[in-house]
């Protein structure tokens, strides 16, 4: 990864924990507006960072999920820009009424994060795996959800989201663990909300990837390449509002689709991609993520194997939408 | 169907001068019920949370005419007071104050309220002007009202904005919901003196009296036991409710305490058959009803 490209951000090289601690302080030093909510857990999502550069605007409430993101709506209303990163499955679940009313009802200028999401808060187990955000997130109206895929995304990411005005659910892995998330982006890549990447172009197949599983994919397009399969292989760092044009453009053109999220199969990224192709474009369609099961405690690299977050399972699902096609 | 409309002697709304009186709030409270009748009358669905827009009646005649700094022209005036109604189910007691105050026209309390998209929902919402955050889901409007209060105060440290009050009415309800208790944790912690909390304490909650539901008790000295200045009044009586709401917002009452306000009063107040009943947590008034309940608010 390209140290040069991310200091354009603010942020240095390092994993992406620490990256996003340090593309929180840059987005507090560019906006004095900016006021980060935490709830006890600064430390793993680094947002201790801030708390260090920038203590007059950082507020720690305890493990207080539900009052921090309604504070954080108050704070909207006084023209701050409040960011709230907590664990997925407390801002997504623990404080999903606060988020829907007050926050998207409301449509108030609150950057909702959920950090450890899917499998990568992985000795915790089901309790604290949220494999079912994006579900949530994505049916709520007015909300914008976004997850970048690597490091120089998640840091172009966050200021585009602060910039944007209203409110936002930003997914981001645990970073800290399972190795550095492997580049994907691009050199020179820029990264602008709603907009799709197309990292590899193919006529066979289209893979569309969110977050973690977007490095799969490209693993995957490797692997179907030797197997003479041309594969498309599209990073959906912008959830909703889905770039459909793009969806669409490339599975007429392929006439198979596979989709792979870290997250349940049953209403994320692969339900909407299967949104999107049904009003526009039927084609073969195979949905990886978790199959409609809890987590469970365990290292990551038993937990992706586990439950099917691996590049040959996409290689597997390509190999059906491809039968299916035919 | 009968509409009492007249509007009070041929008076303007926004002709009122605030703060207001104690005769022209008196005044006003016999306008709010009245309208308040209307208002379930010609509502959408026929209903509004009566009872406990009833009980409020007094206290919001004094924030909307007294307490609260606000300009209704600017609804957005930076240097508003913040008011926020945390018993978001009984928000046509906010909106009939609103709209005496000059927030609206009056007409829209009986063209409005529960219509698709118009401006007044049943539960608070940003599409009536003034409104500052959705509430109705129980527990939220205090949290909300914390972080207005830190946002308010930080602005006044690091930016020299002048200070304002930030004004919360919350059910005794929903002093059952656990958020409400975060809320209170946080108020106190952060040292928030800005934030004056008033509790619409009308002893019933939708299905009894509110001990027998949940014991609350002891209610005040829960409240002083978190860290906050507790006050008590009656929450009908005006002058007391001028003097105490004054009290809260003066920074030297209590310096480094958010306040509690235990308003006393009556749910379904001026409506004998309302009072103290069960079943006007919401409710549909048949025409005999409705001409009983205006026959005494309107006398």
């Amino acid at each position: 990864m390209s140290t040069a490209n991310l200091a354009m951000y603010g942020v240095s090289q390092g994993n992406i924990r620490q990256l996003f601690g340090e593309a929180l302080v840059a987005v507090g030093r560019a906006n004095p507006n900016v006021v980060v909510l935490d709830c006890q857990t600064a430390m793993p999502t680094a947002a201790s960072l801030f708390a260090k550069a920038l203590p007059e605007r950082f507020i720690d409430l305890g493990i207080a999920e539900q009052n921090a993101v309604s504070f954080a709506a108050g704070l909207a209303r006084m023209g701050f820009v409040p960011i709230v990163p907590l664990f997925a499955c407390f801002s997504a679940r623990r404080a999903l009424d606060q988020v829907t009313i007050q926050v998207a009802y409301a449509g108030l200028n609150v950057k909702v994060c959920g950090l450890y999401a899917g499998l990568t808060s992985p000795n915790t187990g089901a309790t604290h795996q949220m494999i079912s955000d994006l579900a949530v997130m994505r049916s709520i109206p007015n909300l914008t959800v976004v997850e970048p895929a690597d490091a120089m995304e998640m840091a172009q990411a966050l200021p585009a989201v602060v910039a944007h005005r209203g409110p936002v659910y930003f997914r981001l892995v645990r970073g800290d663990i399972g190795g550095p998330v492997p580049r994907v982006s691009p050199g020179g890549y820029e990264f602008h909300l709603g907009r799709a990447t197309l990292l590899r172009e193919g006529r066979d197949v289209t893979l569309i990837g969110s977050g973690l599983m977007v490095s799969r994919c490209l693993q995957a397009a490797e692997i179907l390449a030797a197997e003479g399969v041309e594969a498309d292989v599209i990073n959906i760092s912008t959830i909703k509002p889905l770039d459909a044009d793009l969806i669409v453009a490339r599975a007429r053109r392929a006439g198979a689709v596979v989709t792979a999220e870290n997250h349940t199969v049953l209403g994320g990224l692969g339900g909407a991609v299967a949104e999107a192709l049904g009003d526009a474009c039927p084609v073969p369609l195979r949905r990886v993520g978790i199959r409609d099961e809890f987590g469970t405690s365990g290292p990551l690299e038993e937990l992706f194997p586990r439950y099917g977050l691996t590049a040959e399972a996409v290689c597997e699902a390509a190999r059906a939408a491809l039968e299916a096609k035919k | 169907m009968e509409r009492n409309r007249a509007g009070g002697a041929g008076r303007a709304p926004d002709a009122i001068p605030v703060p207001a009186d104690l005769d022209t709030l008196r005044w006003l409270c016999g306008q709010f019920r009245r309208d308040l009748l209307d208002l379930t009358r010609h509502s959408g669905t026929g209903s509004s949370h009566i009872g406990g827009e009833l009980s409020l009646v007094e206290v919001l005649a004094v924030l909307f005419f007294h307490t609260l700094r606000l300009d209704p022209q600017n609804p957005e005036w930076p240097a508003r007071d913040r008011f926020i109604l945390s018993k978001g189910h009984a928000s046509a007691a906010m909106y009939v104050a609103m709209a005496w105050r000059g927030f609206f026209p009056r007409e829209r309390l009986f063209d409005s309220f529960n219509r698709p998209h118009a401006i007044l929902q049943e539960h608070v919402n940003m599409d009536t002007p003034g409104a500052e955050i959705p509430t109705g889901s129980l527990g939220m409007g205090l949290s909300a009202g914390v972080g207005m209060a830190w946002g308010s105060r930080y602005r006044t440290r690091h930016e020299g904005a002048s200070p304002i009050g930030i004004f919360a009415v919350l059910s005794d309800g929903e002093c059952t919901a656990g958020q409400t208790w975060e809320a209170a944790m946080a108020a106190a912690h952060f040292g928030l003196d800005n934030l004056v909390a008033v509790v619409d304490d009308n002893n019933r909650f939708v299905t009894g009296p509110r001990n027998a539901v949940m014991n609350l008790d002891p209610f005040g000295a829960k409240w002083a036991a978190f860290g906050w200045h507790v006050l008590e009044v009656d929450g009908h009586d005006l002058p007391a409710l001028i003097d105490v709401l004054e009290t809260a917002r003066r920074p030297e009452t209590a310096p480094g305490k958010p306040r509690l306000v235990i308003a006393h009063t009556v749910k379904g107040k001026g409506v004998s058959f309302m009072e103290g009943s069960d079943g006007w947590h919401a409710g549909h008034m048949t025409d005999e009803q409705y001409r009983a309940a205006m026959a005494e608010v309107a006398r």
